[in-house]
């Protein structure tokens, strides 16, 4: 008997070669918002970058020079000169590399956690995910910047703390995408199989639970960056974050309050480049969204 | 329906003392000490212990807070160690103004999102719908800080319309609601429009068109109607993120809520005060999302009829 054949197997290598990553970029570059989210990220990855090479912490950024303090926006200075007589523009660009490691670091630490809790709470169910879910109900109680406050203040103020505390405050969001997540994969006929053919609890999450409930965990982790650079710009505005004299955006922001009368733009631009930031990488966020989901596209 | 609530309320209570068991654990650790703080310079070492004793604070941390929730059981959440006066006096006192803020705030976004979300949807991939997605957009990611500080730089300070902080009637509302609204706003815009985009695609729609309803009867009425539960539900989430919002703003605008006081007793390491706003805020928020699902059952019969089974 001949087996009749849907492709031909030069279709099926061609089949082969539209992987799910392809996919997901040919989707996503359809997209103009998606596009431009991921140029200004990757435009200010590079500034933190090259900030990094070209200025001297000691000499560019903490440096006071008092003749020069308070300078309106200039072509010597285009962002003009804080209290201190430091170029404001300089601190800008330099403070990108803060924004954009507490963001990175704090989501990885909370999709870590979280995700994990999330699968092993949607693949055993029963008495652990109640324990996991319980708990996650304690963190979500507190609003996320007391709570941000309340760790920082225990454990003393610096970039790792304030890392640390957002990844934790974070913890809970990833648990319930991830276990949202599992939840429909679970009761499929593949995991039946895998469960029957004798496969490790272990392996089945990992090859075949994971992959299949990716998408929201990755769309939460676009969008956690984002809600992580807001809250450490939030917590530095309240003077818990990363602490003076660093240019941390918040930081910044918050010490120009006092001249907010004569010298706005001291608040003008830190404020536009945390604005910036979380707007790119909410558009990237949702350009990831529609890609990983054509379905949900509207 | 009734078994349900209070079956709601009883797993609340195990979650109020976990929180309240972070908080504490979490002051405890922090470096600095109140009781040393306050002491006179002069002060001897028996001097400081007596004052310890007289404010509940000597012992271990574990004593401490047997003793604590001990009282935290009965309903009391403990004299302030800086102010010498009950916690739950001291909240109550600032937390109208809180709440003014944080219904202010929902006043507006609401105000703007459900309009625009709804005018976003009927027009579907229109300019009006590309405008309100840039608008929800922007408005998500703005630092609501930020926001706050250039609309004094521009309403206060430049135009002199408004005054640019302390709670003075309903004027000094104005800024501070528009500044904690915004974010809401983008958000809601957003489940406004998704929602009714998918109700538009409904068969009762079609059917209601086809039995000649007027087009704006068929929006307004049949779709809108159905559209408005998600936004519903939203609301509980909406309020949470108004309240945990308002730390900042409170700050921006010098305003006598409860955000700043929290973020002033953790400051200034007063662990009573401190854990008892924290709990407070929890109860407060847990009951607002148990308030939204019981409205949630009366608005959609459907869900009613899955709590009665």
């Amino acid at each position: 008997m001949e087996i009749e054949r849907k492709y031909t197997p030069e279709e099926l290598k061609e089949y082969k070669k539209r992987s799910i990553s392809n996919e997901i970029w040919r989707n996503y570059k359809k997209s103009p918002s998606a596009m431009i989210g991921l140029f200004i990220v990757i435009a200010i990855v590079i500034i933190a970058i090259i900030a990094q090479v070209t200025f001297s912490y000691d000499k560019d950024i903490v440096q006071q020079d008092v003749r020069n303090r308070l300078q309106k926006p200039s072509a010597k200075h285009w962002f003009g000169t804080d209290q201190y007589g430091r170029d404001v523009l300089i601190r800008v660009l330099y403070g990108a590399k803060y924004s954009l490691s507490v963001g990175i670091i704090s989501v990885a630490i909370s999709c870590l956690f979280g995700s994990t809790l999330g699968l092993i709470a949607g693949y055993y169910g029963g008495t652990i995910e109640n324990i996991i879910l319980r708990v996650c109900e304690i963190f979500v109680g507190i609003p996320s910047v007391l709570l941000g406050i309340a760790i920082m203040s225990a454990f003393g103020q610096s970039l790792l703390v304030l890392m640390f505390a957002i990844g934790l405050v974070y913890v809970p969001m990833f648990a319930r995408t991830a276990r949202a997540a599992v939840l429909p994969v679970r009761d499929q006929e593949y995991i039946e199989a895998a469960v029957v053919s004798g496969m490790s609890d272990l392996k089945i999450i990992f090859t075949h639970v994971l992959p299949n409930s990716m998408a929201p965990i990755i769309v939460q982790i676009t969008m956690g960056v984002a809600t992580g650079i807001l809250t450490a710009s939030h917590l530095s505005f309240l003077g818990l974050g990363v602490p003076v004299p660093a240019p941390e955006w918040g930081a910044m922001l918050s010490g120009g309050r006092e001249f907010i009368r004569d010298y706005s733009y001291l608040t003008f631009f830190p404020g536009l480049a945390i604005m910036i930031t979380v707007l790119s990488f909410n558009l990237m966020g949702d350009g990831l969204r529609d890609a990983l989901d054509p379905k949900l596209k509207q | 329906m009734i078994r349900y609530i209070l079956k709601r309320i009883l797993l609340m209570i195990p979650v109020f003392l976990a929180v309240s068991f972070v908080v504490y654990f979490l002051m405890d650790l922090a470096p600095g000490d109140i009781i040393t703080m306050m002491a006179p310079q002069d002060a001897t070492e028996v001097e400081i212990e007596m004052m310890r004793k007289e404010l509940g604070m000597d012992g271990t941390l574990i004593q401490r807070y047997i003793r604590y929730i001990g009282g935290l059981l009965k309903g009391d959440l403990g004299m302030s160690l800086s102010m010498k006066r009950p916690v739950i006096d001291i909240f109550f006192e600032r937390f109208p103004a809180t709440l003014k803020l944080a219904f202010g705030s929902i006043l507006v976004a609401m105000l703007i999102s459900v309009p625009l979300g709804i005018a976003a949807a009927i027009h579907h991939r229109s300019w009006l719908d590309g405008f309100s997605m840039v608008t929800a957009m922007l408005g998500l990611s703005i630092p609501n800080f930020w926001l706050g500080l250039l609309l004094i730089i521009a309403f206060s300070l430049k135009l002199g319309l408004f005054p640019s902080g302390g709670s003075t009637g309903f004027i000094s509302v104005v800024l501070p609601a528009i500044t904690l609204g915004a974010g809401q706003a983008g958000n809601l815009t957003r489940i406004t429009r998704s929602s009714m985009l998918e109700v538009i695609r409904q068969d009762y729609l079609r059917t209601a068109r086809a039995k000649g309803v007027s087009e704006n009867k068929v929006i307004y009425k049949h779709a809108l109607k159905n559209a408005l539960i998600p936004i519903i539900t939203i609301f509980g989430s909406t309020l949470g993120n108004a309240l945990g919002g308002v730390v900042a703003i409170e700050t921006v605008f010098a305003w006598p809520g409860v955000g700043r006081l929290t973020v002033s007793a953790i400051n200034t390491r007063d662990i009573t005060l401190a854990t008892g706003c924290i709990i407070m805020f929890t109860i407060f928020l847990t009951l607002t999302l148990l308030l939204v699902d019981i409205a949630y059952a009366y608005v959609d019969p459907r869900i009613k009829a899955r709590y009665m089974n």
